[in-house]
């Protein structure tokens, strides 16, 4: 069949504009998010183009009612199954794949291993979501196959996520909470989706096998077998791998920082705060001289570096998922790099640790000299009344005794542990 | 292309081939064979005329026993069935949305035919079948006899040195009837084609050889005259051949 036979009669093809429309629906409002972290982006476009799997298995259903109606698998070709199914598969996953890898490369998402690996996931569940509508069509009537075949793959997307079992959803190619600039997506999550995705593709063969041969009882039997033996082995094969994550399939992530080097302080960022590196250093260092000043004890290092040791009080571990776009943000990540407890990684922080921690930084935050748009409260900080109340009674006393206080908190939150 | 080993015989050979479904014996060491031509196949229902057909197509697979395409002195394989054997299917499905020409090009090229062959074939061979007219018309909007012939088209269009066709004209009004034959009638000659059909009245003007199997074994082959010699000369001639050709053989049974 020529190209332009097959693009003027093929499902995949009318189905383009709706594959874009979805994307481009879903897209919307998530520009620049995921702290230009291009992992994160590229989670989150994933989840975007997934939702074109549907229509992907919608329109090879369509191509493959189509050759069921004609019993073109069962003539006595010359051409092989794989090469009469491979353009009608191709027309039906082509839009969504281009859409995909637009998309992607857009967002930079093409630029890292990473991401890459979230890009090539993605666009192999469109690639055997699609095989699998091929499979549907030759088996059953079209009143049947296309509303299964459409419906199966956005189910699979939608319901995992609402289910109380939360490792379930790791296993869709759906990493939307996937990650934070200090973590990756652990590869177990990425196996196990590759795993399901092995099972789909293989019940996808068995079933387009069993049907390119003469029907006899034997074949539906053993076709019946093979895909339901594939589908189970998908799914326990991949839940088997990530059924000890939780909420997050994440692990943290191993790249090195670079650090910028001021007066008083040296700032270690991952790359994608590279570009701010040296405006957090400036302020920081005039928030430190001043915390000094006092007689505060403070780290020579504040690093996003996730392999630090806790409670040393020389270095300070920033939160890597940060933004530093304003002064404001600025003081209140170094605020808190500073004020960190130990034991706050356990699930429950004590209450006298809040406590501490809450006055120490609101102390910090009002006596750092630096200047930041907008009102100065505890509720602005996300900080107790009483933090705030207690910092303004302390900065009524003389220098050294509040340095002495202040100390005296960051050493308990530092023995925390 | 797959090269036969060079013979000078140009018939189709079926040397004692056997099928069976499951414990079902179909064909039982079934040995016939088949010149330039057209032959007739006869043969009651269960007789194994489709089954010799699917065997003959490259869709099934012998249990055991040969089959040797023109001008090869080895066995044919599956995949040579395949490329050297034509087949008009007795039920036509056009595949949705196609018109006539794409239809008849999509199965040149399933055939083995280069797209661009596939089509250009497509427009020579309905022609052939006197279908030039409906070439753009979609092929679903048929009528029964032209579906036929786009069958038959679809059988040729990769020229095919064997050709099979399944119960051309069961379920046909009788213009339609006749239509079919006169296209078949225009069909060159040359190659080997096997006609299985119940109707017999008229194979002394279609055919050049009749060939009877019941239950999977040869019963008759000879001409048409040979044939009609078996029943008393008058009308239905031919459907009382028959049937006396299959009762004595019962009778022998």
């Amino acid at each position: 069949m020529r190209w332009l036979t097959r693009v003027r009669v093929s499902a995949g093809v009318w189905l383009t504009p709706f594959v874009v429309l979805i994307v481009i629906a879903n897209l919307g409002g998530q520009e620049g998010s995921g702290e230009g972290y291009p992992l994160a982006v590229a989670t989150r476009d994933s989840f975007n183009i997934l939702m074109a799997t549907g229509l992907c298995a919608l329109a090879g259903a369509w191509e493959g009612s189509r050759l069921r109606r004609a019993d073109v698998l069962t003539w006595p070709n010359r051409r092989s199954v794989p090469r009469i199914l491979a353009a009608p598969w191709l027309i039906s996953v082509i839009s969504a794949t281009g859409v995909a890898v637009i998309v992607f490369a857009r967002h930079g998402a093409l630029a890292s291993g990473d991401s890459l690996v979230v890009v090539a996931t993605t666009v192999l569940s469109l690639w055997v979501w699609g095989l699998a509508g091929i499979a549907v069509g030759l088996w059953f009537p079209p009143a049947v196959a296309l509303p299964v075949s459409f419906a199966v793959p956005v189910l699979w997307l939608i319901l995992p996520p609402a289910s109380s079992v939360l490792w379930v959803r790791h296993l869709t190619g759906d990493w939307f909470d996937c990650c934070q600039v200090d973590q990756t997506l652990a590869p177990a999550a990425v196996t196990g989706t590759l795993t399901v995705l092995a099972g789909v593709l293989v019940a996808a063969v068995f079933a387009i096998w069993g049907r390119s041969r003469p029907v006899r009882r034997s074949v539906r039997l053993l076709t019946g077998l093979g895909v339901a033996a594939a589908l189970t082995a998908g799914v326990v094969l991949g839940s088997l791998q990530v059924d000890r994550f939780g909420a997050y399939p994440v692990v943290p992530r191993r790249v090195s920082v670079t650090c910028t080097t001021g007066k008083l302080v040296a700032v270690c960022v991952l790359p994608e705060h590279d570009g701010q590196a040296r405006h957090v250093v400036s302020l920081a260092d005039t928030a430190i001289s001043r915390w000094q000043g006092y007689g505060v004890r403070t780290p020579s290092t504040l690093t996003e570096a996730t392999d630090v040791r806790p409670g040393s009080r020389d270095l300070a571990a920033l939160v890597a998922s940060a933004t530093y776009d304003t002064d404001f943000d600025i003081l209140t990540q170094v605020s808190q790099a500073l004020t960190v407890a130990p034991c706050q990684a356990r699930d429950e922080s004590p209450a006298d640790i809040v406590q501490r921690q809450e006055r120490a930084q609101a102390w910090m935050v009002r006596t750092a000299g630096v200047h930041i748009d907008g009102r100065m409260d505890a509720a602005r900080f996300g900080l107790d009344p009483e933090a705030w109340n207690w910092a303004t009674s302390l900065m009524a006393k003389p220098k050294a005794q509040q340095g002495r206080a202040v100390n005296a908190d960051l050493d308990y939150l530092a023995a925390c542990r | 292309m797959i090269q036969p080993r060079s013979s000078t015989d140009r018939s189709l050979r079926l040397e004692g081939l056997d099928f069976a479904y499951s414990s079902t014996p179909v064909l039982r060491s079934l040995s016939c064979r088949f010149d330039g031509g057209r032959t007739v196949l006869l043969g009651p229902n269960g007789a194994g005329k489709s089954t010799l057909f699917s065997l003959l197509s490259g869709v099934l697979t012998a249990r055991s026993g040969a089959i040797l395409l023109p001008g090869a002195d080895n066995a044919a394989s599956r995949r040579e069935l395949r490329s050297r054997v034509g087949i008009m299917l007795q039920a036509i499905a056009p595949v949705p949305g196609l018109t006539v020409a794409e239809q008849v090009a999509y199965a040149g090229w399933l055939a083995g035919l280069s797209a661009k062959r596939a089509a250009r074939r497509a427009g020579e061979v309905l022609e052939q079948v006197d279908l030039a007219g409906k070439a753009d018309a979609k092929a679903g909007k048929l009528s029964g006899g032209q579906l036929r012939r786009v069958g038959l088209a679809q059988a040729i269009v990769a020229e095919p040195e064997v050709l099979l066709l399944d119960e051309p004209t069961a379920g046909l009004d009788p213009a339609q009837r006749l239509r079919f034959r006169s296209v078949l009638h225009s069909i060159p000659g040359d190659r080997v084609t096997v006609v299985s059909t119940h109707q017999v009245d008229d194979i002394t003007e279609l055919y050049d050889v009749v060939v009877v199997i019941e239950a999977g074994q040869m019963r008759f082959t000879g001409t048409p005259e040979e044939f009609l010699a078996l029943a008393d000369p008058g009308s239905s001639q031919a459907e009382r051949a028959y049937l006396s050709l299959l009762q004595t053989e019962e009778m022998a049974l």
